[in-house]
């Protein structure tokens, strides 16, 4: 009897995001009285996810790792004005580019300041997110961002694709899972992470590099942040400053859900991605059924508690 | 007179591992009871039978003369029993006088706080105990000696006249400890029973009445302190002597072979002495002594997890200024933590994992070669006879001697010339304990070299060349060869030691033969 | 003697760090900073983040954290909007109070009984309130038409100092003076220096961590309805970023983050700090968006700072 309850347990645990997809997906189609898993809406909800899908990428690195990175939506925000900013003089290439180079810089930033003192991550990112927020107005200058040229020449070349305009969203989203994938489960800088995550000093001890590793994952979130910019950008040109905050607690979410366990050291790409995806399912069955906004914050908070709670009582 | 405390036949199991087994102890009102014996021995669990924080299996309690179902730490209490830990007790950022009462206090008017009384009564506990303490400082201010005290005037204002002192003695100097024994003799003279746990042979014959020695979870003797000496304590505690024949080649003959590392003066504060020692290649040196002596700060000192305030440290000839683990591995130099949990496993993560961390810093090409680590992994698993599902499987669900197994096998490559472990013995099986010990003995007939830190001196003789007994964050002997036996160590367990040929910096002149 | 000196300095600090900022403004903007409406305003804004302050820094002392300051705040401020019409001040006021005395509470729970780390816990807390907020807004703002309600933000003491001061002082005092003179006091802070030995002296741990957080909910709530007064209106964004703050001044003020340590007093001059540093940033026609980067140094600033010392 024993044995066979520690085998559901481990199956659970091994399958339970799966589980958890299907469950939502039902949810959904149930919600929204059939229309969710209609093939078009399915193909938006996946292109919905791509932006916060690549920052709950980020996120997942940073937490597995140890630590919170708590200014992933400022970040963003930072990101969309920097592209305004530099725009002008750079044009939208030039632009781009110094908007990546800003968001990774500010991903160094915290690296640097969370692996050298002993400061808690939840506050150098709570900083960071304060002074990003800042930035992102500042660049703004006070100018309405509209930045149509993702959209004008990229949507064209996929035109002739059964996905249109959602190609490129999707794509994108493609090649961070497989960037990230391969980052985290392929190479040694994955295995440090989560090394780090389980257990620091251990990792320490055992000659990983905490330094270096801390910031490649800092690094990182900051680099998918700005590319979730760009997806942003294309698919709704235009924002207001400081948008973005949302994207915090959705990247929390996701990688909840993708069993990244809050301490560190446990937690996958695949699962957040399925995290990801159940979130935007939930987000689209909600607005197909009607359900104002402001109630998906109130939702989204419970289901992560409920996550957490179940999360903390299967370790048990 | 009476008996304050009586045990008749306490046994305590945990699952298939028996404790304590029928032991009969009685403790009379009034006297200091010594209680010694080896780690594991059940000094801990019988102590915390007695304050109610666990209960015996079988076996019945009697608190003067009556006998008590059971305790409760709650029922303890009330009871007038107290225990004191060597750490735990206190606050550190709160003063002495909050602390003395905390969870005690004693409220005025409208369930205020009385300040004033709970000011002078901690004033009139310490005066009574002959301490001179100002009770607005924090305890994190204070002496460990002052802290043992202000421990046990907490107990004290809770009526307590039982009180249970676990190690105490162990980090305090010879004033200190002289301190605290008389707070205690005090306390004996006022009728307070006072249970004394400790690995200080010397001390606890120096303040007990009587001393009850446990081995292996039995009393084997109770003595009358007064006519006992240490050396015959140690006797009693370790039984009859474990002689095993010295390993071939390691009396004499050594003085030919390369030193690997050499420190000179080290110390890491100002509490601390200095230290040098050296090892040879294809040498087992071994470090003993009691818990809290600076055993471990030495090899962390060296390794690079403490900062060094003093001294110098070579390897392989070469003075090494700057020292991190990171450096130090790339030296060949690895270290095995005493808390495996802490500082030892990635518990969430495969044994492969563990096993093949410091291989990862020799990977060049981006992507893992994971059939060749997997591979690696497997060997070295084998090569300690690690029992697991599989490779794969969680760190965390191997069992304790294996865990430890699966953190030394780390180390196997020929890359690393010298091995440091602390306590790799510590909770462990006596099967695992021999894999490791055979690995530890091919290791070194390779011509690497091994420092092992044991406070149970029993595992390192018949393993070590050299052993150093280290006593409050002194060396205060090196034993070679045949000296290397139980009584020899357990004769130097004293606090604060200062005999007459010692050198400032601890080395006694024997090390001149390493 | 030095030993006290520098005692002494590092208790009294934050005011040093506040009076110079007043001397700064003193000497530069005397006129755009020292007149009666700014000064008026500025202890209004600081008695809306003082109170919260004093709510975060008893979680902080415990060995918590909360960010679901901001979140309570716009809650209170915007079920009390929506009662003061039909049911008048005396519900508008309580309820909301009891409400986020309640989610306090549920914050408490969480983190003791559900073994949830607080940061996530009152992460999660933080979007269940946002989210109650909104249902009862609507996403709008709502209007406050009460003439008392919005005399409490205009009412003054003095002329010149707002009763919002007044109520901040008050409960300073009285959180100082159970600080000071009721076991409670002692024990809060022994949960966080050690909660080990708090545990052995019989302490009952969890139930006084639960009701911190149920304390905490209940002050955020005051701060709330302060700051709905203030803007005549209750909308939930309106607390937004208030966590930070929060925490920015309690650590400013010498609270610990690792807990058992700081003084709550220093704590609300802490708050005091932030308001007029905001204040001279604007007096100097400073641009207020810089007012985030400030703050971000700040925070990381002080923790830094405090991490050395300890």
């Amino acid at each position: 009897m024993q044995v066979a309850i520690t085998k559901a347990r481990e199956g659970l645990q091994r399958y339970n995001q799966l589980v958890l997809l299907a469950v939502v997906l039902f949810i959904a189609a149930v919600i929204s009285r059939g229309i969710f898993v209609r093939p078009g809406n399915l193909i938006l909800v996946i292109a919905s996810a791509s932006a916060f899908g690549l920052i709950s990428f980020g996120q997942a690195l940073v937490v597995i790792s140890g630590g919170f990175d708590l200014s992933v939506g400022s970040l963003v925000a930072m990101s969309i004005s920097a592209i305004v900013y530099f725009r002008s003089d750079f044009g939208i290439i030039g632009g781009t580019i110094a908007a990546l180079v800003i968001a990774v810089g500010a991903g160094l930033i915290s690296g640097f300041v969370v692996s050298r003192t002993k400061i808690p991550p939840f506050i150098v990112t709570l900083g960071m997110l304060s002074i990003a927020d800042s930035m992102s107005w500042i660049l703004a200058a006070g100018q309405p961002i509209t930045v149509p040229e993702f959209n004008d020449n990229i949507a064209p070349l996929f035109s002739s694709l059964p996905l249109g305009q959602n190609a490129f969203p999707i794509i994108v989203l493609v090649v961070g899972f497989v960037v990230a994938s391969l980052l985290l489960h392929r190479s040694k800088w994955g295995r440090y992470i989560y090394a780090i995550g389980d257990n620091e000093a251990a990792a320490s001890i055992a000659g990983v590099p905490v330094r270096r590793t801390k910031l490649l994952a800092y690094g990182m979130s900051g680099l998918l942040c700005s590319v979730a910019a760009i997806i942003y950008l294309y698919q709704n040109i235009s924002a207001t400053p400081g948008e973005g905050a949302d994207y915090l607690l959705l990247s929390f979410a996701a990688t909840m859900f993708g069993g990244v366990y809050m301490y560190g050291g446990e937690g996958t790409i695949p699962g957040v991605l399925v995290g990801v995806l159940c979130l935007a399912s939930v987000t689209s069955a909600l607005t197909i059924a009607g359900i104002p906004p402001s109630i998906y914050q109130g939702v989204l908070g419970v289901i992560v508690l409920a996550v957490v709670l179940f999360q903390a009582r299967i370790r048990r | 007179m009476n008996n304050r405390i009586e045990l008749e036949k306490v046994t305590k199991d945990y699952g298939s591992t028996r404790a304590l087994d029928g032991i009969s102890i009685t403790i009379p009102s009034g006297r200091i009871r010594g209680l010694v014996g080896e780690n594991g021995a059940g000094k801990s669990t019988l102590a915390k039978i007695i304050a109610g924080d666990i209960r015996p299996t079988s076996g019945t309690v009697k608190l003067n003369g009556v006998e008590v179902p059971y305790l409760t730490p709650t029922s303890a209490r009330r009871a007038g029993i107290a225990i004191v830990h060597q750490w735990g007790d206190l606050v550190p950022s709160m003063t002495v006088e909050e602390n003395i009462f905390l969870g005690n206090e004693i409220h005025g008017q409208f369930r205020t706080l009385n300040k004033s009384q709970m000011k002078r009564k901690a004033k009139t506990v310490l005066d009574d105990l002959g301490i001179d303490v100002d009770t607005r400082l924090r305890v994190s201010e204070l002496s460990p000696a002052h802290r043992q005290i202000v421990a046990i005037s907490k107990a004290l204002v809770r009526q307590c006249d039982l009180l249970i002192v676990d190690e105490g003695g162990a980090s305090l100097d010879k004033k200190e400890a002289s301190l605290l024994h008389s707070v205690l003799r005090q306390l004996r003279d006022q009728n307070v029973t006072i249970l004394y746990i400790s690995h200080l042979l010397d001390d606890v014959v120096d303040l007990s009445d009587e001393i009850s020695v446990l081995r292996n979870g039995e009393l084997v003797a109770t003595l009358d302190a007064h006519s006992t000496t240490a050396a015959e304590l140690a006797v009693a505690v370790v039984g009859h002597e474990v002689r095993r024949a010295p390993r071939a080649g390691d009396v004499g003959g050594s003085g030919d072979r390369r030193v690997l590392l050499d420190v000179q003066g080290l110390s890491w504060g100002e509490d601390a002495s200095e230290f040098s020692l050296r090892v040879r290649e294809g040498e087992i040196l071994g470090i003993t002594g009691p818990e809290g002596a600076g055993k471990s700060e030495i090899l962390r000192t060296v390794f690079g997890l403490m900062p060094m305030t003093r001294g110098t440290v070579s390897f392989n000839g070469e003075l090494i200024d700057r020292r991190s683990p990171r450096r130090m591995l790339k030296r060949g130099v690895a270290f095995v933590p005493e808390d495996r949990f802490q500082e030892g496993l990635l518990l969430k993560r495969s044994v492969e994992e563990n096993i093949s961390l410091p291989k990862l810093s020799f990977q060049k090409k981006f992507f893992l070669e994971r059939n060749r680590l997997r591979t690696d992994a497997n060997n070295k698993a084998a090569q300690l006879k690690t029992k697991m599902a599989s490779i794969s499987a969680r760190a965390g669900d191997l069992s304790g001697g294996n865990q430890q197994k699966v953190v030394v096998a780390r180390w196997l490559d020929e890359v690393y010339r010298l091995l440091l472990l602390d306590e790799p013995f510590k909770g462990i099986d006596i099967g695992a304990k021999e894999d490791i010990n055979d690995a530890i003995r091919a290791m070194v007939s390779g011509g690497r070299s091994v420092i092992v830190i044991s406070t149970e001196f029993s595992e390192l003789i018949g393993l070590v060349t050299t052993l150093l007994v280290v006593v409050n964050r002194r060396i205060v002997k090196t034993l070679t060869g045949e000296s290397i036996t139980s009584h020899e160590i357990v004769r130097y367990y004293q606090s604060g030691v200062e005999t007459p040929g010692q050198a400032a910096d601890g080395t006694g002149s024997s090390l001149v033969a390493n | 003697m030095t030993r006290r000196l520098g005692s002494v300095f590092r208790e009294l600090d934050v005011v040093v760090i506040l009076g110079v900022l007043l001397v700064v403004a003193a000497v530069f903007k005397a006129s755009t900073f020292y007149n009666l409406s700014n000064l008026f305003t500025v202890l209004e804004l600081s008695a809306v983040l003082g109170i919260a302050t004093l709510g975060e820094a008893l979680v902080l002392i415990v060995k918590g954290v909360d960010v679901s300051v901001g979140a309570q705040m716009g809650l209170a401020g915007t079920l009390s909007a929506y009662l003061i019409p039909n049911f008048g001040m005396a519900p508008a006021i309580l309820i909301p109070l009891v409400v986020c005395g309640l989610l306090g509470l549920s914050n408490g729970i969480l983190v003791e009984k559900g073994r949830i780390p607080p940061l996530v816990a009152t992460i999660g807390m933080m979007w269940v309130v946002g989210g109650l907020a909104g249902s009862i807004s609507n996403g709008r703002l709502i209007p406050i038409e009460n003439q008392s309600f919005q005399e409490i933000a205009l009412g003054s003491v003095f002329t010149a100092v707002p009763l919002f001061f007044v109520g901040l002082f008050l409960v300073g005092v009285v959180a100082y003076f159970v600080r000071l003179n009721f076991s409670i006091g002692r024990h809060v802070y022994a949960i966080g220096g050690d909660e080990e030995a708090a545990y052995y002296s019989a302490i009952p741990v969890a139930k006084i961590r639960i009701v911190i957080y149920g304390v905490a909910g209940v002050l955020y709530g005051i701060a709330g309805l302060l700051m709905a007064s203030y803007v005549r209106s209750g909308m939930p964004a309106f607390g937004k970023g208030y966590e930070f703050k929060a925490i920015t001044a309690a650590v400013l003020g010498g609270i610990a983050l690792t807990g058992g340590q700081g003084n709550i007093i220093k704590a609300i001059v802490g708050a005091v700090i932030l308001i007029v540093l905001y204040g001279v940033i604007t007096a100097f026609a400073i641009s207020p968006y810089i007012q985030g980067i400030v703050q971000g140094c700040i925070l990381v600033g002080a923790v830094y700072y405090a991490s050395r010392n300890y």
